[in-house]
């Protein structure tokens, strides 16, 4: 896939090194020199540009980007400017930085097609870790409803999946498990590696350290934490 | 009661075998009461960290593979563990 990231502060370089790592093609702009000298061996191409210049920007060919992103939260007129030129220049998805709501919702209205507050989400995440260390990450799907990675707790191990009763007691589905297990290395030396169960079979039995992915109502989740 | 060096490679191997047949807590046994004996061990230290990663009790993992770090600051498998168990 190819991507186009328009300002490098620390999110915009952080999402081009992860999207050149997965062996995307990545064009990464900022109008900041040594931002761009400090990532363009790293991606596919780095230029000094200022994305508030249409000209400028028009060069890039915005259409053959599978996806733009726009990280220049701090500045919020450019970030609006830099969204607006990307998609009246063609762009396919356009993803911004917000920084408030309200910023948000003019970068909607001139045509994020996704607007993302990855301190606010980072930091509801974090919250729910340090709430509940048993938790490993944590998606909500709803209001309602949310999907949460916990340790298996300690009145579930040793029994089958059916035995735990976790769908007929709680209310909670188990949608899959992740599970590490030593491995012999060279040497005669241990190392951990990763099976995730997808879908797993009701006669699995769980093991202490599984990680379950549980699919359920907030409130029934509350009550499998607490087993 | 202490063991020779022979006596604790093998007490060492069993504890391995029982962390590869995830009985956890028969390798703990083993691996605790060997670190009282020789605390300074690395690859009891090691082994019990990857217990702990494994059992998802990450804060005495951490605490293991960062002894191992201490004893041996240039031990790769420990700082990748380690880099692991603190990550979020």
């Amino acid at each position: 896939m190819q991507f186009c990231i328009l300002g490098l502060g620390r999110f915009g370089s952080a999402v081009a090194l992860a999207l050149a790592k997965k062996g995307h093609e990545v064009l990464a702009v900022d109008k900041d020199e040594d931002r761009v000298s400090a990532i363009e061996d790293k991606v596919s191409q780095a230029l000094v540009l200022d994305i508030t210049q249409e000209k400028q920007i028009e060069a890039l060919g915005m259409g053959h980007f599978d996806w733009v992103i726009v990280s220049m939260s701090q500045n919020i007129e450019a970030s609006i400017l830099g969204t607006l030129l990307a998609k009246e220049l063609g762009a396919k998805n356009v993803l911004s930085k917000a920084s408030s709501d309200i910023h948000a919702k003019i970068l909607r209205k001139v045509g994020a097609d996704r607007v993302i507050f990855p301190e606010r989400e980072m930091g509801q995440r974090v919250a729910e870790y340090l709430s509940s260390p048993k938790i490993f990450d944590y998606i909500e799907l709803s209001p309602e409803y949310s999907i949460i990675e916990l340790v298996a707790p300690s009145n579930f191990e040793n029994k089958t999946i059916r035995e735990t009763q976790a769908r007929s007691k709680f209310g909670v589905h188990i949608i899959a498990i992740k599970r590490r297990i030593a491995k012999v290395e060279k040497e005669g030396k241990l190392e951990a590696e990763e099976k995730v169960l997808i879908a797993p079979d009701p006669d699995e039995e769980i093991l202490k350290g599984d990680l379950l992915i549980l699919l359920g109502k907030l409130e029934n989740l509350e009550k499998v934490k607490k087993q | 009661m202490t063991h020779s060096a022979k006596e604790l490679k093998e007490l060492l191997e069993e504890a391995k075998f029982y962390i590869l047949n995830q009985n956890y807590e028969k390798a703990e046994q083993i691996l605790l009461s060997l670190l009282k004996e020789s605390p300074d061990d690395k690859e009891i230290l090691y082994n019990l960290g990857l217990l702990y990663e494994l059992t998802h009790e990450w804060s005495k993992a951490k605490d293991f593979f960062e002894k191992v770090l201490n004893l041996d600051p240039n031990n790769e498998q420990a700082k990748e563990h380690l880099e692991r168990v603190t990550k979020l």
